[in-house]
């Protein structure tokens, strides 16, 4: 096996701007296929977190008193699709606000009274995956007693969703076809690279190498070429998404569909992966056709 | 060239020179054959390159296959090596029958051939060591019996202090030196030779030929493609095959077959 690490690093050496251009190829293949998959993770994410239920907020008349609480519960869980209810007095919410206002460094204790209302926090089950039917909710859950006002937190996130969902499934496609693309371009170069190995081939044949003699190398030149080319590819790619995030101002990562993160362990995985198994197949095709 | 005229020939038959009337057959009796040709023809496209070959060669034998450029002799040797596969008819090779030969076999026949092509083949981007050690390298054999193996013979054919050389960095006489030196390395039991001095200047030919009877004399087969007069004049030859369009000549229809007694198509003998 060291005799043909050996003569694959020889190989690639001797080979330089061959070896950089199918490495190049591959790491290009995999930054054009990684930044889709980036966008895709993130998509999908995005839709996980809508598809965990949706979060609607009940604000209480001023009539209402902790009293009122159990028969209000009830009146609201009487309603389809409701997951959960957690109550959020005034005080809490206030609280609440203060420190979330601390580091901009807002004070609220010349407030006086405390404004804001008992609070409801309704969470709908992911059965409620349409608008429609959240919009159906909120306005049943509006018309209960002691209920003053629903809010529809994720309102704007919903406005999202159908568009979302859209690239979703064109990452997917669009994703597909680089894929593809990516697949038979790597796999292409590395076949241009072999033939201009086909007379070092043929040479070793006629001197009596066994098939394994002469393709072990290659495979492992391949797959080493498609590791690196997979590797270059992502840390490009890492780097973008760096430069990407940095440019997004810090209070907009608080909006979830600002809060882009890079590509998840496996997924790397599954694209350094395929880099190898891009080197490899352009091997594999390169020797069944010679 | 006027020894190769000469009538008065002598057969050489592991080194045992007799007068030649009547007496070869004998001679041919006492080795067994190692590659056997039977009817054999190569075709490429709708022309003849080999037709109807039948000849056998015998362990140990030097033997001398002659003819006009084009007139089949490398094409006979690619056969017994199956770098191009028969047309039709039978080749038997060290017991091998290569028509039934498995690929995965393959190796295994050429391992026990060493070949010097007449464009030498070798490897561009790796050294003359590298292009030796591969064939070593190709059987399994271990590092420290490659490196002693190929020193030998780098030294055997003068090429020691271009061990590093790449190929293209050599002339042409050193490139056929690195390509005998490729051919032997693996102590071949046949040594098959397309035109092995060719690109050599007198006294490189000289060394390279000298080189190759050592292989003769500890029994190696020796079949050697070649026009080249004065290297079959040197060497002398156990038999002499020559060939015109694709065909074994016929007695008395060359120059070779006027030289020597004829026993069929071949000529046996050694210009004395």
């Amino acid at each position: 096996m060291r005799s043909y690490v050996k003569r694959a690093l020889e190989n690639m050496a001797a080979n330089v701007f061959l070896t950089a251009t199918t490495l190049f190829t591959i790491a290009l293949s995999v930054l054009i296929a990684g930044a889709f998959f980036l966008f895709f993770e993130n998509a999908a994410r995005l839709a996980g977190d809508w598809n965990r239920g949706i979060r609607v907020m009940a604000y209480l008349d001023e009539r209402f008193t902790p009293r009122d609480l159990a028969g209000v519960t009830r009146d609201l869980r009487s309603i389809e699709g409701v997951k959960d209810i957690r109550f959020v007095s005034k005080e809490t919410a206030l609280e609440q606000l203060q420190k979330d206002l601390e580091s901009s460094g807002v004070t609220l204790s010349d407030l006086g009274e405390n404004p804001l209302p008992h609070t409801l926090e309704i969470l709908l089950s992911p059965s409620l995956d349409t608008l429609d039917a959240v919009e159906a909710f909120v306005e049943s859950a509006g018309q209960r007693a002691h209920v003053k006002e629903v809010v529809y937190g994720h309102g704007w996130v919903a406005a999202f969703l159908p568009m979302v969902n859209t690239l979703k499934t064109g990452a997917l496609v669009l994703g597909g076809l680089f894929v593809i693309t990516a697949l038979f371009v790597s796999a292409n170069t590395v076949r241009l690279a072999f033939y201009a190995k086909q007379e070092e081939i043929e040479i070793m044949r006629l001197v009596g190498a066994t098939e394994a003699f002469v393709n072990t190398p290659f495979y492992l030149e391949g797959i080493f070429q498609g590791f690196c080319g997979g590797s270059v590819g992502l840390v490009i790619l890492f780097f973008l998404f760096q430069g990407i995030r940095g440019a997004i101002p810090p209070e907009a990562s608080l909006v979830p569909l600002m809060d882009i993160q890079f590509l998840s362990f496996p997924m790397m995985a599954l694209i350094v992966g395929a880099g190898i198994f891009l080197g490899w197949l352009g091997c594999f095709i390169s020797l069944k056709s010679n | 060239m006027a020894a190769l005229l000469d009538n008065t020939c002598h057969i050489s038959v592991n080194s045992t020179y007799v007068n030649v009337e009547g007496r070869t057959e004998k001679f041919m009796e006492r080795k067994r054959s190692i590659i056997q040709l039977f009817d054999v023809s190569k075709q490429y496209g709708a022309g003849y390159a080999l037709k109807n070959i039948t000849l056998s060669v015998k362990v140990g034998d030097l033997v001398f296959i002659t003819g006009a450029s084009g007139a089949g002799k490398s094409t006979l040797l690619n056969l017994l090596y199956l770098a191009t596969p028969v047309t039709r008819g039978q080749i038997i090779v060290g017991g091998m029958n290569l028509a039934r030969l498995s690929p995965e076999k393959i190796p295994y026949l050429r391992r026990r051939i060493g070949v010097i092509f007449q464009d030498f083949k070798l490897i561009s981007h790796r050294s003359v060591f590298d292009n030796i050690s591969l064939v070593l390298e190709a059987a399994g054999q271990p590092p420290a019996v490659i490196k002693k193996k190929v020193e030998e013979v780098l030294e055997r054919t003068g090429m020691t202090e271009y061990m590093n050389a790449l190929p293209p960095s050599l002339s042409g006489g050193q490139q056929q030196k690195v390509a005998v030196a490729r051919a032997v390395v693996g102590d071949p039991d046949i040594i098959l030779a397309d035109e092995p001095t060719g690109s050599l200047d007198a006294c490189s030919a000289e060394v390279i030929t000298r080189y190759l009877m050592e292989y003769k004399e500890k029994g190696t087969t020796i079949l050697i493609a070649s026009h080249n007069t004065a290297l079959i004049n040197s060497t002398g030859f156990d038999v002499l095959y020559t060939l015109e369009a694709g065909q074994l000549a016929q007695p008395g229809e060359n120059i070779c077959a006027a030289m020597n007694p004829i026993m069929g198509n071949e000529t046996r003998g050694r210009v004395s």
